[in-house]
């Protein structure tokens, strides 16, 4: 029999605080790096009442939980609540049908939104349903908007749903700066929601990372030791994707030589994924990255490196020297070119 | 001898009122008013009523002044709880210079400046002193809820609730302590009163369209909001013509509606291609359907247009290859940026069911 690919304790931080604001009907948001595992908190929000009856506890069927893939948005308002109310329609299929608007629109964009707004009331008042919309990848969402777009979202949480609907946002940078161009923080009520509850998704714990090496290999039919794992873990550094992908590379291409780190670093898929974290992060945050890989920082670094740590990409260690979380992006970042 | 003497003496005596004559004057000042004498140009004092003896060449009556007790009526704009209003104010009062000077501390030729004119204006600024002054308290004292309404916090300032009745005790107090600074004496034998509120007509506009709105709601409880709007504005009076479409229900095959422009009412359907509408179907007009729309009625209006959209990033490009963001080039990340993270907060493992 495989291990299960998450222990009880998966992820059980972030899990009890989304669990905990969906039931207060409070929104919040998680940044987290591309390939940190976020779409497996999604999994378990959509699908694992197992995992969730730990925070919820008798109260699991009373929260739900659509998911919109913001990576799937056509960029447009009606294509947004087109994704909000098939995410709706998901997960309330085993309950009565809702009774159409009494009045329909000629406008597609307010048909729509009428029908999300009479889904929701219905759920909220008739049911006592939480319902957190999970707004996965959404930094283009953000960015693009339009503003009037995003407050049509909190215009959702009218009277009779304000503290039974929440959101929970899942963006790869600060939420504010990606809506900077359409004033998000000063003019946004949808901003407001969840502006004091901006979290840092960080990269796997040890055991989450245990846990996943030792689901992979079995899966795989345990094509490498103990040791090997414990240094894939130690390469990957918790980066969910990365970890994959050097288990992948080292089961397929085991190193033949001691300088690990010049072994993988070289690898195309191990520098896509290197690139991809990087990429994603801030311009301040890159320049601070290249400088703490490159031993160049300034003092004026301080504060985005504390964020970075904030973050989990960055580690302080028992010597108190400052490192990144992988050696691998270490390595990456003193020899990318910028 | 003695009429010689006699005669003398009137002599003197007639010449001495003659002199008298010459050099003084005496006016005479009605009851109710004073008046203030200058003396080589300087205010020397404040005489009345009665008979003033002046100094002729030298002494001279700068004004008169009303000192009679009088009633004043003031109406004062401020605002309670962010809500403007309009308090009118009755009180009576009187001028005395002197006994102002007295009170005060000024000086005597400070206050006797100004004609009653302008006193009424200074009047009229420390009624509106104190009006604020106690405003303030009462704010301070009880800061209404968030959930408020406007009725919650209109209420400190509406006549004979206690609240109110503190205002204008406060406002007394402060009156007959600065009133004098002006050359006025508040008269407390007729107390301070607010003879009329108002409020501003967006506030019982509103106070107004909230009943209706409540009534309404409570005779149509199935009525939708957007319905009730277009009700609302109706009976406000707002031009029919302005509403461009009335809604109505209709089957999946279509939409129907009516758009009115200009006062004509020209009906309008929308088709779903693919679905033909059979009749009965509910807002269908009574004909035939497939017949194109009359030429005059206007298309529907497309949404606005959206931007071109931002090619996706494609992820399976080597390392090597990447451009940096074009917009993180122009980002800076400041200390504030920096602080909206926070870290997750640990669980509690004794908080987990079992």
């Amino acid at each position: 029999m495989v291990s299960p690919r998450y222990t009880a304790d998966y992820r059980k931080d972030e899990l009890a605080l989304i669990c905990q604001y969906a039931w207060r009907g409070e929104s919040l948001c998680f940044v987290g790096v591309a390939g940190t595992g976020k779409s497996n908190i999604v999994r378990i929000l959509r699908y694992s009442d197992e995992m969730k009856s730990q925070y919820l506890r008798d109260n699991v069927a009373g929260v739900l939980f659509p998911v919109v893939d913001a990576t799937t948005w056509d960029q447009t308002p009606r294509g947004l609540l087109g994704l909000l109310v098939n995410a709706l329609d998901g997960v309330t299929a085993h309950l009565p049908p809702v009774p159409e608007p009494k009045v329909t629109a000629l406008d597609d964009v307010e048909r729509t939104m009428r029908k999300l707004q009479t889904e929701l009331r219905w759920l909220c008042e008739h049911h006592d349903l939480r319902i957190m919309f999970i707004l996965d990848d959404c930094d283009d969402l953000l960015r693009i908007g339009p503003l009037h777009m995003l407050e049509r979202l909190n215009t959702l949480r009218s009277a009779h749903c304000r503290e039974h609907l929440s959101y929970l946002l899942f963006t790869k940078k600060l939420p504010h700066m990606l809506g900077r161009a359409h004033h998000l923080e000063e003019k946004s009520k949808m901003y407001d929601l969840f502006k004091l509850n901006v979290f840092a998704l960080r990269l796997y714990k040890p055991d989450d990372t245990r846990q996943m090496l030792k689901h992979l290999n079995e899966l795989a039919g345990h094509p490498l030791g103990r040791d090997a794992l414990a240094r894939v873990g130690w390469l990957s550094g918790g980066h969910a994707r990365l970890t994959k992908v050097l288990f992948e590379e080292w089961v397929q291409y085991p190193p033949d030589t001691g300088d690990l780190v010049g072994y993988f670093s070289v690898l195309p898929t191990v520098m896509r994924e290197c690139a991809r974290l990087f990429h994603g992060l801030h311009a301040q945050e890159q320049v601070v990255a290249r400088r703490l890989a490159r031993g160049s920082i300034l003092n004026a670094d301080q504060l985005t490196i504390d964020h970075l740590i904030r973050r989990g990409l960055v580690t302080i260690g028992l010597d108190d020297k400052v490192t990144w979380f992988s050696p691998l992006c270490e390595n990456y970042l003193r020899t990318e070119k910028g | 001898m003695d009429s010689g003497i006699l005669v003398m003496l009137i002599l003197l005596g007639f010449i001495a009122v003659l002199i008298l004559a010459a050099l003084f004057e005496v006016r005479t000042v009605d009851q109710g008013e004073q008046i203030v004498v200058n003396e080589m140009g300087r205010v020397r004092r404040v005489s009345g009523p009665g008979p003033v003896v002046l100094m002729r060449g030298r002494d001279k009556v700068a004004r008169t002044i009303d000192c009679r007790n009088r009633k004043k009526t003031m109406t004062v704009s401020d605002y309670i709880n962010g809500i403007p209003f309009d308090y009118t104010l009755e009180f009576w009062c009187r001028t005395d210079l002197n006994r102002a000077a007295q009170l005060s501390g000024l000086r005597l030729e400070d206050l006797a400046v100004f004609d009653d004119h302008e006193r009424d204006g200074y009047v009229r600024t420390k009624v509106r002193a104190a009006l604020q002054e106690g405003l303030r308290v009462l704010e301070d004292a009880a800061e209404p809820a968030e959930s408020a309404t406007q009725v919650d916090r209109l209420l400190p300032v509406l006549p004979a609730v206690p609240s109110a009745r503190s205002l204008l005790s406060f406002m007394t107090e402060e009156l007959k302590q600065t009133l004098p600074t002006v050359g006025v004496l508040f008269s407390p034998e007729h107390p301070l009163a607010v003879t009329d509120v108002r409020f501003n007509e967006d506030v019982t506009g509103s106070l107004s369209r909230g009943h209706v709105v409540k009534l309404m709601r409570e005779q149509f409880p199935d009525m939708t909001p957007d319905m009730l709007m277009q009700t609302l504005m109706s009976i406000n009076g707002i031009d029919v013509p302005k509403i461009e479409r009335l809604l109505f229900g209709a089957g999946d095959s279509a939409q129907v509606g009516v758009r009115v422009r200009d006062g004509e009412v020209k009906p309008q359907a929308n088709i779903y291609p693919g679905l033909r509408p059979q009749r009965g179907d509910p807002g269908v007009w009574d004909g035939p359907m497939a017949t194109p729309l009359p030429e005059e009625s206007p298309a529907p209006q497309p949404l606005p247009a959206m931007p071109p959209p931002i090619p996706p990033r494609d992820d399976n490009v080597l390392a090597a290859q990447l451009e940096p963001d074009e917009d993180s080039q122009v980002e800076t990340l400041t200390p504030a940026d920096l602080a909206v993270l926070k870290r997750v907060p640990l669980f509690d493992d004794s908080a987990k069911a079992a």
